[in-house]
Order: C-alpha cells, then structure tokens, then sequence
C-alpha cells in the first residue's frame, strides 16, 4: 500500500474523508458533467468522492453547474487541483465544497480511483492524506 | 490578501449573508490569483443572464442571493436577456422559457439593478478614464478599457454579481497601471479603412492570432462604432480587452514592443473568408446590434429605406437595441415594421434560441459571426446594412 502525506494550499474550507476519482484530462464543468445526475462524461459518479484532477476549463457557466449539483446533492465532496481557476473557484465557494489547490502532477499520475483520502482544509493550508 | 476594518466586517456576516457570500467569492478569486488587496468600484454590470446560457441553476442562485438579502450598492446594469420585453418576438416561443427569464430579471430588479437589458452599460453611463469598474460582458468590458480607459477586467460567471452587491472587486489585472501598457505593435497595412465590416474583421483576426494581449495598432479608428465591433470581435475570438491605437489611449511608439505583427489585404480577405459560412442570397435575414445598436441607429435605418425610396425589404432585418419596448420605440417599432423590419429590444441572437427560427443570417457583427456557427448551427454571411438593402429592397 502506498501512502502519501501531503500539503496543499487550501481555498474553501472543510473537512471529509471518501473515495478519490481522478480525472486525468482538463475537466469542463460545462458539457463534461450531466448537471443532473453528477455523472462525468465516462459515466463515473463525483457524489461521495473527493474529485482530484490537474485542472478545470473555465467556462463562466461552471459556478452556476457546481451550484447546481450541490443543491441536488450531486457534488463530489472535496475538489482538489494542481492549480484552481477562478471559476472553479467561485463554483466551489458558492457550492461551499472543500478545495484545495497544489497536487504535484507527479503524484496525481499515480492515483486512481481506488485510493482512500482524509483531507482538511483551513485556508490558508490544507493537508491531504492518501491511501492507495 | 490585506482587507480593511470594514471589509473583514462585511467578510464576518455583519452586514449580512448575501454581502458576506459575495465578498467571499471575490476574496478567494483575488486570493487565487495574487491580488494584494480589494478596490472600491462605481459600476458593475453583470452578464450571464440569460436562461438559455445559466439555467434553472442560475435562477436558482440569482434568487438566493436576493433571498439572503443582497442588494446593489454601487450603480448596476445587466446584460441583454434571451427574450425581448414587451413585444412579441420570433424569438419568443418556448412559454417555459420565456418565464423562467423574467424570474431572473425580477430577482435583479428587486436586488436594485437598473432595469438595464443591454451589452452597451457605456451608453447608460458613460465610464471616466481611470475609473474601477467590474464587468462581465466582454464586449463592453473591451469597450470601457479601450475607449474610455476605464479600468476592468473581464469578471466571469457570478463574480460581476458579486461585486455589485459589495461595492469592490479584487486590484488585480487591468485594474493596475502596468498591466495596461501594449506588448504588441500590430502594424496595419491592409487598404481598407476600419469601417464595418473591417474593424469587426480585424478584431476577430487579432483575438484569433494573439489570444491574450494589449497590442498598439498604428492606425486611426474612424468611429466609436468602430471600436465597438472591433473591440467586441477582439474579446469573442480572443482575450484582447484592452487595444491602443493612433487615436486610442496615451501611448508613444517610443516604448519598445516585443513583437510585431504586418496586417496586409490578404490577411483580412482570408479572416472574411474563414469568418463567412453562407452567402448573402441563402439568408433569411440581416442582423446587426451585437454590440446593441442605439435608437438613434435604428432610426437612421428608416431614414435611409425613406431617401432610397424602399417601399419595403423582401427579407427582414432584426435590429438588437437596449431595454424594453415603450414609448418613442414603440412607435419607431411600429414605422420599421411596416418595411419589414423588426426592433428586438433587451435581447440579442447570440442569447437567445434560434433552433428553427433562422438558418442562414447576413450581419455586419463579427462577434455575431464567431457566435452563431458555434452556438447556434446558424450560418452566417458577412456583409453591410447597405449591401443588403441594395439586394433585398424593393
């Protein structure tokens, strides 16, 4: 089992712990996510997960979709990034979803879907715990 | 990011939830990105709007925020909406729909915005150089940094909402001097002269070629108008919101540039040909207001059909002008009707749906032109007001 410890600059405050999805492409919020079932594009569920991936596009619809799945308890339950764009973070603050920002690609590339993380989050700083 | 005793008021919930929601956003977007502080703003003007573009998830915000108690505190206009007010448009016809988007616009108006429908805020009120703003309409954002030498960046999705309810924005971006210097001299040495269509063709190329930037253009705009489509088709194709040229802006040639780009003939003949997907003879009708025509426009529009002795158009032309349809409109509607052409106010095509309603649109926007293609399946043909008079009037 690998384990790793890390340190994150967190943006919207929280604390979960669940399941990781990782997506390895940029991630459009608009056209990539049914804003009604919570389903990516290759048809994985971001509810119950803590969503990590390199980066989202911003579309200026993306707040409004993030919002939107929070309120149908559709969102996943934490959003970590290599680097947040505005977008995404205004969704997250409205959606009031945890996120954080500053996973090394060079780890992201080594987890999957199967990797079980605590995080917490108190901006500015944010620690991350995985298990794969 | 250092904030000031009132603003961490504002940040704890003392002046309420929606205040203290809307700084937050700004805060942590600010945050993000680096900026050192906040600054006050006099107007925000807020886009995304529209049904068709935010949904039921956009409605649903919009009406939080005016549920937990938000209300403007700075001047605050909003962008053209998907439907037109007070008139019965072909643009009109899904009744869900229709409703959906005046439950928007009722949740701005009870927030206090002025009941505003358009992409031209500048013509509502018109922005002081060196004043803060936060925009979110593109085009208008492009506008008020170039020609007026307001400041604002381009605030996306809530964020222009946001800053309406709070008064602030985070000093970041083209709201500091030293990003708003030209770091690309673009030489023009096209024929053409930058009235419509080639201002819009040049802005469409320049956002295309350049993506991000502040280029200096060495040669004259002949018109406000024409720094309106051009600035309008720079930020659609593009990221282009602040341009200087010969007669924009306070800049010397002095300054050393890092790049240089030549416009020559074939430049522009090639971005009218990349740019066109139908010709003038397949099209149902002609559009022009995006950016939002005045009434003044529209009226020189029914001048000219009365000089040129034009009984009547065989195809229509939709004018997009700001706000609702009342009074003096109303009855210059009613005169542009009879010689088929229609006035959709407070909306735009670009906003609105169009499926089966129109397949083919003549316009002299080149924001209309990058827009309808990709949004819409709608194919376009580049031209002017007076070709397409010379061709369809009777």
């Amino acid at each position: 089992m690998n384990k790793y410890i890390l340190k994150l600059r967190g943006i919207v405050e929280g604390r979960t712990e669940a399941k990781l999805l990782v997506y390895n492409k940029p991630l459009s919020f608009y056209g990539e996510v049914d804003k009604n079932t919570g389903r990516l594009i290759d048809g994985r569920q971001l509810v119950n997960r803590i969503l990590v991936l390199k980066q989202t596009r911003g579309s200026t619809v993306a707040p409004y979709i993030i919002y939107g799945l929070a309120k149908k308890q559709k969102a996943p339950q934490a959003i970590v990034v290599t680097k947040a764009e505005p977008m995404l973070i205004v969704g997250a603050v409205l959606a009031q979803i945890p996120l954080a920002e500053g996973i090394p690609p060079g780890i992201l590339e080594k987890l999957h879907d199967n990797c079980y993380a605590k995080i917490t989050i108190n901006p500015p700083s944010s620690f991350m715990k995985i298990e794969c | 990011m250092y904030l000031s005793k009132d603003e961490e008021k504002i940040l704890s919930g003392e002046e309420g939830e929606a205040k203290q929601l809307a700084l937050k956003l700004i805060v942590k977007v600010g945050e993000a990105l680096g900026a050192p502080r906040l600054i006050n703003i006099v107007h925000a003007h807020v886009s995304g709007i529209s049904y068709d573009n935010i949904g039921d998830e956009g409605l649903q915000l919009i009406k939080d925020f005016w549920r937990k108690g938000g209300r403007v505190s700075v001047f605050s206009t909003f962008n053209p909406a998907g439907v037109s007010i007070g008139v019965e448009s072909l643009l009109n016809t899904d009744k869900k729909y229709v409703r959906k988007q005046l439950e928007i616009l009722k949740y701005l108006k009870l927030m206090g915005f002025k009941e505003s429908y358009t992409c031209t805020p500048y013509e509502i009120r018109e922005p002081k150089p060196r004043e803060h703003l936060a925009w979110g309409e593109s085009s208008a954002v492009a506008v008020a940094n170039t020609f007026y030498d307001a400041y604002t960046n381009k605030e996306g999705g809530p964020l222009a909402l946001a800053s309406a309810l709070v008064g602030k924005t985070y000093y970041w971006g083209l709201h500091l001097e030293e990003n708003r210097k030209p770091n690309i001299l673009v030489r023009y040495r096209a024929s053409y002269a930058l009235y419509e269509p080639y201002s819009g063709l040049l802005g469409y190329y320049l956002g295309k070629e350049l993506g991000e930037a502040v280029p200096y253009i060495d040669t004259y705009f002949p018109t406000k108008r024409s720094i309106i489509d051009y600035a309008a088709a720079a930020a659609s194709t593009g990221n282009i919101i602040l341009t200087r040229a010969k007669n924009i802006g306070h800049y010397d040639l002095a300054s050393s540039y890092i790049d240089k780009i030549v416009i020559d003939d074939d430049v522009i003949k090639h971005t009218l040909d990349e740019a066109s997907s139908a010709t003038i003879d397949e099209v149902d009708i002609f559009f022009t207001g995006c950016p939002h025509r005045t009434y003044i426009d529209a009226l020189e529009i029914l001048k000219k059909l009365e000089r040129l002795n034009i009984r009547r158009l065989s195809k229509a032309i939709w004018i997009a002008i700001p706000g609702i349809l009342s009074g003096k409109l109303k009855t210059l509607a009613e005169s542009l009707a009879k010689k088929n052409i229609q006035i959709l106010p407070g909306s735009c095509l670009v906003v609105s749906r169009l499926k089966n309603i129109v397949d083919a649109v003549a316009t002299d926007s080149l924001k209309t032109a990058f827009y309808l293609p990709r949004r819409h399946k709608v194919r376009v043909a580049i031209t002017t007001l007076n070709e397409f008079i010379k061709y369809y009037g009777e």
